[in-house]
């Protein structure tokens, strides 16, 4: 039976960064990413003597958990990344504006949708790996993809990322 | 911007994901405040031994399954509350000034302790546990040698607690034997000092066993031997005082679905870290001392002997581990769960002892 203790802590130490960054990919900003991840990481160390690979089951709650999340809220929360001002003459941080704005695509997608792109460009798993995190098939995840990929590029084209209240992201 | 797939990559992979420094102490101090959590609300509401798996279902079930969904049809609704609608979480409730005063009764606090933290909730339970059938202690003196616990005709089921199911996978040994002529899945957890055992009778009535102290051949035989009615909701152990078991009195299921709850933490004059969680709920001191060494402390770490001691003039379980767990009921409505690191029996029921009623303006007691 694993050990809680320091095998828990060693865990956090070694996963949690790629863990922050999927969570808040997930929920679009770093304040709660930070507090997903811990919300997480609390229920992990609950059933951790029996969990056999703690990085999935975390990614599988991140997932699961960042969708809920946004289903529970009645308010839209506040979202810097959604506060960022686009700025208006191209400088040297036209690469980060970029980025910035992909990231506020994919914060704004459907909660599924979300998820697919974030395992599966982020953490890179595979089509199989990311159906088996979400628990749903890998007919599923192409689908999901590339309707991701379908909106993010609008998103992008559009450029007014601003993202939708709780209920349209859920649907 | 030509949005390509490895735009998307690089974007996410630039996300800054500097770790907080005290993530994992946080991780850890919330985890262990989850087991102690769950912890109570299994022995206030009934399972003792159930609570082997019912802390880890709440916490699966709120990251993963939404909730418990019943995997089979509970016939004897008057005895096990309707499971929870899915995605909605077992337990929830507000926090505050408000719950503070209208728990008054239970805000019990060390009188001088500065450091001392308190939340106050206005618990709703919306995944009652199952009905306790029985709860059975063998005594060696004040300490407990052996217990048994079993929860039906309704009880939850391995795929409702999540230790069986899709994505699942149980760290510890899982086997499948017969119990009463009829087959049982059991559940054995290495280290720990108990064996959990699921099974439906002919009736369809669902059960749940829990015994610890004894070798596992023991363990089957004595849940071999008991009696159980389904309508009554009992279980019946034959020859319970020849083989020197005390058969605990039953305790009421809860009638309601809301309470409050009171959390605390501090450190003693002797700079131990006090846990401290105070609910209301009926007389489960007796299912906890049996369940409590097979229970999630085992898991925890707070592995037994369980002992039944005396804490401020009342019955009380006590565990001896790295952290010392008692837990026993203050008044017929109030129960009290405390951990104490690194103390011994005298030491906690010294902050025990010091406990008394605080003001809901308390200062110490979070408003928000």
């Amino acid at each position: 039976m694993r050990e809680r203790g320091s095998d828990f802590d060693d865990f956090v130490m070694s996963a949690a960064s790629g863990l922050l960054r999927t969570s808040i990919a997930l929920t679009g900003d770093r304040s709660s990413g930070e507090d997903l991840l811990q919300d997480v990481l609390e229920r992990l160390y609950v059933a951790w003597p029996r969990i056999d690979d703690p990085v999935a089951y975390a990614r599988r709650a991140l997932a699961n958990a960042s969708a809920n999340r946004w289903r529970s809220r009645s308010r839209r929360p506040e979202n810097p990344m959604a506060n960022v001002p686009e700025r208006s003459v191209p400088d040297h941080s036209d690469t980060h504006d970029e980025r910035d704005r992909v990231r506020r695509a994919v914060a704004a997608l459907p909660s599924r949708q979300r998820a697919v792109i974030v395992l599966r460009f982020l953490d890179d798993l595979s089509e199989s790996e990311t159906a088996r995190t979400l628990g749903c098939s890998t007919g599923t995840v192409k689908s999901q993809a590339a309707r991701a990929l379908v909106s993010l590029r609008r998103l992008v084209a559009e450029g007014d990322v601003s993202l939708p209240t709780p209920d349209r992201r859920s649907r | 911007m030509n949005l390509d797939e490895q735009s998307v990559v690089d974007a996410l992979h630039d996300i800054d994901a500097t770790i907080p420094s005290d993530l994992a102490s946080r991780a850890r101090a919330g985890g262990r405040r989850r087991l102690i959590r769950g912890r109570i609300y299994a022995a206030a509401g009934v399972v003792a031994l159930a609570a082997v798996a019912t802390p880890v279902a709440l916490a699966l079930t709120s990251s993963g399954k939404a909730s418990i969904e019943p995997a089979h049809q509970h016939l004897y609704p008057g005895l096990y509350a309707p499971p929870p609608s899915p995605g909605s979480e077992c337990n929830s409730g507000t926090a505050g000034k408000t719950p503070a005063e209208g728990y008054s009764d239970l805000l019990l606090l060390p009188p001088a302790a500065t450091d001392a933290s308190a939340l106050v909730r206005a618990q709703s339970w919306n995944c009652l546990p199952a009905h306790v059938a029985l709860t059975a202690l063998k005594m060696r003196g004040q300490d407990v040698a052996a217990g048994l616990v079993v929860d039906g005709p309704n009880a939850p089921t391995p795929e409702e607690v999540n230790l069986s199911g899709p994505g699942v996978h149980f760290a510890g040994q899982l086997g499948q034997l017969a119990i009463r002529g009829r087959a049982a899945a059991e559940y054995t957890w290495p280290g720990a000092d108990h064996t959990d055992v699921y099974w439906t009778e002919a009736d369809g009535g669902q059960w749940f066993a829990t015994v610890s102290g004894m070798p596992r051949a023991q363990a089957v035989d004595l849940l071999d031997r008991i009696d159980l009615d389904s309508h009554a909701g009992t279980a019946t152990l034959p020859g319970a005082a020849s083989d020197g078991w005390t058969v605990e009195p039953s305790a009421d299921d809860p009638a309601r679905t809301g309470h409050g709850v009171v959390f605390a933490n501090w450190r003693d004059p002797q700079a131990h870290k006090v846990d401290l969680t105070v609910m209301q709920g009926p007389d489960r001191v007796s299912q906890f001392a049996a369940g409590a060494p097979a229970g999630p402390y085992a898991i925890a770490g707070y592995v037994g002997p369980m002992k039944v001691i005396t804490v401020r003039g009342h019955r009380a379980a006590y565990g001896v581990g790295r952290s010392a767990v008692v837990f026993w009921q203050e008044s017929p409505d109030v129960e009290v769960l405390m951990s104490v690191e690194g103390a011994d029996e005298t030491e906690i029921q010294q902050v025990a002892e010091s406990l008394t009623l605080a003001s809901p303006n308390d200062p110490r007691i979070s408003k928000n």
